[in-house]
């Protein structure tokens, strides 16, 4: 089923809705998942709140590609749930160890800019990934956005791992060095 | 600037950006069966990686405890051994383990692990999976409700690695070389070298004085090649130059899908794989 008939679902109320979604897109949201929390039932639970969040916002919201619509949700409530849990349940996933590798760039995630306007931040990200090239690009959004493997994202990227590790590293000294320019207080 | 603002960030990037990437997971997995294999590899791998694996082997004090940050992981005489990339759950033990010792893995406290003398690069432990191990027709890792299985845990030498042996000598895929690291496989030097004159992949005919040496044989996932022309990727058609004596090749296809075109596209060549000294051999 095309994205914009199961969209067409959703604003109908009509419950086939979720169960297309599931069809679709369920095996794609749920390794989202499973990258963050590397737990079964958490990541199960992530996707079902993904559905019910996409269920209480269709409408308002049409999204004109779903995929990443749903994606998002399903990256963020599974963020949150790590966050939430992480202190009384280790997850050693693929998140975490991409945390790791974010914090030779970045503090841990616990310092205070609350006032930071989060817009102006995620202006200046978007901007710097259009500043890469299609690898550096493609790299860095498989790794930390996906949260995929290393190996995986070499391989979807068509180089050998040693080269995706070295790329991520200087796409990540670039990122810190932009956004200081840009006046991000690091 | 904390990571997770930058996390929180990455989650808002535009829809474009991640279609691309999208785009390159999905093809890559139409394109090769294999790859799809490893992709619900992963999600095993999720299902059994839980919080670090604080391992004390009974058998020697010698022994380290291996804190994990990734996969399921135990030390086993001084060797640090990963869960198996590859499916690799099976509710008898294979024939040649026996029991060595009891380990604590992501919760599930004395699962009993055994070792074979004779393969030493294998470890296999007995403890709670959501999984039989097999895929279905799309790719996706079949569940099952939580029961004990043998799980096969690899080396870290061997484990990911794509190895030819031929006529007694090794060679590891530039795809899987790690260069760097506390036990890198090559010198980056050598990797870097290597990767100049050859690159990781060729594409196309074999260069001059390349001619074929044969089918290599399969020797299976997670092993250690041995014998005249073995692979422990898959049976596929490799190619030599007497005069280059440091590499082969082995023949491949490939499913590209570039961002920002329409221009989906089959290739075939060749994977460059580079003489080195296996350390399990």
């Amino acid at each position: 089923m095309q994205d914009e008939q199961i969209v067409a679902l959703y604003w109908d109320r009509k419950e086939e809705a979720i169960c297309q979604t599931q069809q679709k897109y369920g095996a794609y949201l749920s390794k989202i998942a499973y990258n963050i929390l590397s737990d079964f039932e958490d990541s199960e639970e992530c996707v079902n709140d993904t559905y019910l969040k996409a269920w209480n916002s269709m409408p308002t919201h049409r999204p004109s590609v779903l995929s990443t619509y749903l994606g998002k949700i399903a990256r963020q409530l599974s963020i949150d749930v790590f966050r939430k849990r992480n202190s009384v349940k280790r997850y050693a996933s693929e998140y975490a160890i991409s945390l790791e590798e974010l914090g030779d760039t970045f503090s841990d995630g616990t310092t205070p800019e609350q006032s930071l306007d989060a817009k102006l931040l995620d202006e200046a990200i978007n901007s710097f990934l259009c500043t890469l090239s299609d690898d550096a690009r493609n790299t860095f959004i498989g790794r930390y956005y996906f949260f995929d493997p290393l190996k995986d994202v070499a391989a979807y990227c068509g180089m050998s791992e040693a080269k995706a590790k070295s790329m991520l590293y200087r796409t990540r000294q670039n990122l810190k060095a932009y956004l200081v320019k840009e006046g991000f207080d690091l | 600037m904390s990571k997770d603002r930058v996390i929180d960030s990455l989650g808002r990037i535009d829809d474009d950006m991640i279609q691309g990437v999208e785009g390159l997971r999905r093809k890559k997995r139409l394109a090769k069966k294999k790859r799809v294999a490893l992709a619900a590899c992963l999600c095993l791998l999720v299902v059994f990686a839980i919080p670090a694996v604080f391992f004390q082997p009974a058998e020697s004090p010698n022994d380290t405890i291996a804190p994990s940050d990734g996969p399921s992981s135990l030390v086993v005489n001084g060797n640090k051994y990963l869960i198996s990339s590859y499916l690799a759950v099976s509710d008898e033990l294979p024939d040649g383990f026996v029991h060595a010792g009891e380990a604590d893995i992501g919760g599930f406290k004395g699962c009993l692990y055994f070792i074979n003398p004779d393969m030493p690069e294998w470890v296999y432990v007995y403890q709670e999976v959501m999984t039989d191990g097999t895929v279905d027709a799309t790719g996706t890792l079949n569940r099952t409700d939580p029961h004990n299985a043998y799980v096969r845990y690899v080396d870290i030498r061997l484990r990911g690695k794509d190895i030819v042996c031929y006529n007694g000598e090794y060679y590891i895929s530039m795809w899987s070389a790690e260069p760097s690291g506390d036990s890198p496989d090559v010198s980056n030097e050598y990797f870097d070298t290597m990767e100049g004159i050859y690159g990781i992949r060729i594409e196309g005919d074999a260069p001059d004085g390349f001619v074929s040496a044969g089918i290599a044989e399969f020797s299976g996932h997670d092993t250690i090649p041995r014998g005249a022309l073995t692979s422990n990727e898959g049976a596929y058609e490799v190619y030599v130059n007497p005069n280059e004596p440091d590499v082969i090749l082995v023949s491949t296809q490939w499913h590209t899908a570039p961002v920002g075109e329409n221009g989906e596209k089959d290739h075939s060549g060749f994977n460059v794989y580079i003489r080195y000294n296996c350390p399990l051999a």
